[in-house]
């Protein structure tokens, strides 16, 4: 939670959180310092204090359905050419896993079940990661060995 | 640009540099921890002597190192293409060609490639 501070041009009051300063009645011209902030600067441009000048009757969701949230068009991500090219290159067969959580998203998205089918477009973004990662892990281990080995040629010379 | 993208290129052309220039045949790359530890091919053995040799334009040999490696690649890049450069055009063209179908049809080819590159 932040802390928000504000001053009158004289003083400084503070520090206050956002639901302190709901009671403060604050303009959208008075200035306000926050952590991160080089300067004062009007509330109105701080955005997480928007709340504090909206209109009460704004938060009274009055006729449609407010319910629904925005849904976006289309199915999110499903990382198979990523997932294929981890198995193809990186010589690890966790794309094929990728690859089987690939195969889910779409058909999770089109019944419905958005929420799973966001899960399963992160589990095939991680197992594409896992693969990449442990590609990378097996590189440096073999440098790290051909280096050592280089050393240790020197040395016996 | 952002400097991720900037990454990713950088890393591509210095692999694609290394493996232009060295020959994996010849040994001095890394060896499949797959094959290391269990002694059978996976789907992804063999790319990099495919890679060397499609960088020099030897497509046959290419084909003989890893069988799967030049239609995953063309696929891939088809994929990449479409993706970045129209990422809303052809929304069709992307589900029927990355999509639910494409996954299970890449997973049954690339485990029945997996299986029979270790029978014969």
């Amino acid at each position: 939670m932040s802390q928000y501070y504000y001053t009158d041009g004289k003083e400084r009051f503070g520090p206050y959180t956002l639901e302190d300063l709901r009671g403060k009645n604050l303009t959208s011209e008075t200035l306000i310092w926050k952590e991160g902030l080089t300067d004062w600067v009007p509330a109105k441009t701080v955005s997480d204090l928007n709340s504090l000048f909206e209109p009460a009757e704004t938060f009274l969701p009055l006729t449609s359905a407010p319910y629904a949230p925005p849904l976006p068009a289309t199915a999110p991500k499903n990382w198979l050419v990523e997932s294929i090219l981890v198995t193809i290159l990186c010589c690890l067969p966790f794309g094929i896993v990728g690859i089987i959580h690939a195969t889910k998203v779409e058909a999770l998205w089109n019944t419905g079940q958005r929420d799973a089918a966001y899960t399963a477009s992160k589990e095939a973004a991680k197992w594409v990661k896992i693969g990449l990662i442990s590609w990378a892990i097996c590189v440096g281990l073999y440098l790290l060995f051909i280096v050592f080995g280089v050393i240790a040629g020197f040395g016996s010379m | 640009m952002k400097i991720k993208t900037i990454i990713w290129i950088a890393g591509g052309v210095i692999l694609i540099v290394i493996y232009g220039l060295l020959d994996p045949a010849a040994g001095h790359f890394p060896k499949c921890p797959f094959r290391m530890l269990t002694g059978l091919l996976c789907p992804g053995c063999g790319s990099q002597r495919a890679i060397h040799q499609l960088l020099h334009g030897h497509l046959a040999a290419s084909f003989q190192y890893n069988q799967l490696f030049l239609p995953a690649i063309t696929y891939a890049a088809m994929g990449g293409i479409i993706s970045t450069l129209a990422p809303t055009k052809w929304p069709d063209v992307r589900k029927s060609f990355y999509g639910t179908f494409a996954a299970y049809t890449a997973l049954v080819i690339i485990l029945a490639f997996a299986i029979l590159r270790n029978i014969f």
